[in-house]
């Protein structure tokens, strides 16, 4: 599904990403943890074309989408969320699913003035799927409020449902438990495994081990720029270097 | 005093159609255009240069002009709209990627007013230099008698103020304007969301560009005049003020706030008794008191005197 061959960058002589080779299957849910610095994010970062890479492919189902804008990226199938939660403040909670899940012509302006009813009809018609979607997630109450009422993990949520509004293939999550309280964990748990049901794909940057054990099917630890090993959580746990690496002791998690 | 109401009624719909184009930028955008003066003063002097007759017709013999072509206000109106969209569409094609800097857009459209002024002024070839385009007819000035032009042209101004707020709307209520707005929030966001963040903030600035030459086009022929000195940074911060105290990010503030900035104080206050001292005290302190008052509505109101509010949209049962 996702291939990454080679990929590398850096910012001037910090290699952030040196060379990683990766490999997610259709369907699958793979867990990515390492030490702060590692390079995730940076990962993430060129994966979903905020960066651009300094070496190295990336492939989508045969389709390389190294050198494309973030937007182009979007659009092909690979939707993100991010590590603190971007949602816009000062647009409710349904204007944020809307944005999600509308795509050049529904937003172009042109349209809107010849065909402003047509428009208003495809937005009610999109609004109707997003409180669907807000019901699953439990925010339907607040569909009509400023985004900005939204607590730390409802914003996690709405980022959660916001992603599905774009129909991905794939989804990168950043972070997606951190910063959450542990009954609030359990409900990102089962919309994860919802989001599996439905058939995307998840690659899932967390630091919570926990967490990944309950969803993640592989564990991919990445260290100072590179991937050191693969495989499910508890051979991870068993490997030497990623003890050295990242858990320090084997109490942890 | 009939008059003084319409004086003040045109140049209230004036600027509501400066701040409603600033609206789009920065009030949807987050553009911080710091030279919609440049942008209205382009628009002015095209529709001028279009309109004017060559000088051995208006008679000013030594005027210099590139171009004078003595054609009708609607083909100087037209041939504003277009130089502005390709002006803006280059500065914004050089100037808007996904990653601007906010500071970077003002600091460009403030450098282009300024570059814009010093053209006009130091090349008298262009446009005349300081003494500026003269003797441009009004249009119908020979079926609308001259005594009552001045209300003629309220009429004018008034429904182009209403077209102008009329189009924000739309663009404030429709899936478009919403990417603006989320742009001005956060423009990474919107990109991940599978926006070309760069197409809509061009388009977005050019928009409020061409509004803002509109506005230029809509003065040429009413003053006749067209001359650098009216077009000073104070207009700047005029427009600025209207739509900061009026209320950004939605199509009522500039409305309001035309009325109560241009009319309410700047216009309004001429009726105050005017003897002596007290008529040069109220001329002194009326930009005093929109200075001021700009300040305490940065600090104290930000969302101006009619907020931004969040639209409902009613979802249709799936």
């Amino acid at each position: 599904m996702l291939v990454l061959e080679g990929l590398r960058k850096s910012f001037g002589g910090l290699v952030a990403v040196d060379g990683v080779d990766l490999r997610v299957l259709e369907g699958e849910i793979v867990g990515l943890i390492g030490p702060n610095g590692a390079g995730k994010t940076t990962l993430f970062n060129c994966v979903t074309g905020g960066l651009r890479p300094d070496a190295g492919s990336i492939r989508l189902r045969e389709e390389e989408l190294a050198g494309l804008r973030p937007h182009q990226i979007s659009r092909r199938g690979l939707a993100r969320s991010f590590q603190i939660p971007r949602t816009i403040q000062r647009m409710t909670v349904l204007e944020n699913m809307l944005l999600g899940a509308e795509d050049r012509r529904d937003t172009s302006l042109t349209r809107f003035l010849v065909d402003s009813r047509g428009a208003r009809r495809r937005e009610r018609r999109m609004a109707g799927e997003a409180m669907g979607l807000l019901e699953e997630f439990g925010l339907d109450h607040l569909a009509q409020e400023f985004a900005s009422v939204l607590s730390g993990g409802q914003h996690k949520l709405l980022g959660l449902a916001q992603a599905l509004m774009m129909h991905p293939s794939i989804l990168l999550l950043d972070e997606p438990a951190a910063g959450v309280n542990p009954t609030l964990i359990g409900e990102i748990v089962d919309r994860l495994l919802d989001m599996r049901e439905r058939g995307i794909t998840l690659l899932i940057i967390e630091h919570n081990l926990r967490f990944l054990e309950r969803i993640a099917e592989r564990v991919m630890v990445m260290a100072q720029g590179t991937i050191l090993t693969s495989g499910t959580m508890e051979e991870i746990r068993q490997h030497q270097d990623v003890l050295d690496a990242y858990l320090g002791h084997p109490a942890v998690g | 005093m009939i008059d003084f109401l319409v004086t003040a009624g045109i140049l209230v719909a004036f600027f509501v159609i400066l701040a409603s184009g600033l609206n789009l930028q920065w009030g949807l955008t987050g553009l911080a255009n710091l030279g919609p003066v440049g942008f209205f003063a382009l628009g002015s002097y095209v529709s001028g240069l279009v309109m004017i007759p060559p000088p051995e017709v208006t008679g000013f013999v030594t005027d210099t002009f590139v171009i004078s072509l003595g054609l009708p206000w609607p083909v100087g109106l037209v041939a504003a709209l277009i130089v502005t969209g390709v002006v803006a569409t280059v500065i914004g094609w050089m100037l808007l990627r996904t990653d601007t800097a906010p500071l970077f857009v003002a600091v460009i459209t403030l450098a282009f007013a300024e570059i814009f002024f010093l053209l006009i002024i130091t090349q008298k070839w262009l446009a005349n230099g300081f003494n500026g385009i003269r003797g441009i007819d009004r249009p119908l000035g020979n079926l609308v008698e001259f005594g009552t032009y001045e209300r003629f042209f309220l009429v004018v101004m008034v429904v182009a103020a209403a077209l102008v707020f009329w189009f924000v709307r739309h663009v404030e209520a429709s899936p478009y304007g919403r990417v603006l707005k989320g742009i001005r929030e956060d423009p990474a966001a919107v990109a991940a969301l599978g926006h070309d963040v760069r197409r809509f903030r061009i388009s977005a600035f050019v928009l409020g560009c061409l509004v803002l030459a509109l506005a230029g086009a809509l003065w040429t022929p009413f003053v006749t005049v067209v001359e650098p000195s009216a077009f000073g940074t104070e207009q700047t911060f005029l427009v600025w003020a209207v739509l900061i105290i009026g209320g950004a990010g939605n199509a009522w503030g500039p409305l309001v706030g035309g009325l109560v900035i241009i009319g309410l104080i700047q216009q309004g206050t001429r009726f105050l008794p005017a003897t002596g001292e007290i008529a040069e005290l109220t001329v002194r302190l009326r930009g005093v008191v929109i200075g001021l008052l700009f300040i305490l509505f940065l600090r104290f109101r930000p969302k101006g005197l009619v907020p931004e509010r969040a639209r409902r949209i009613l979802p249709e049962d799936p």
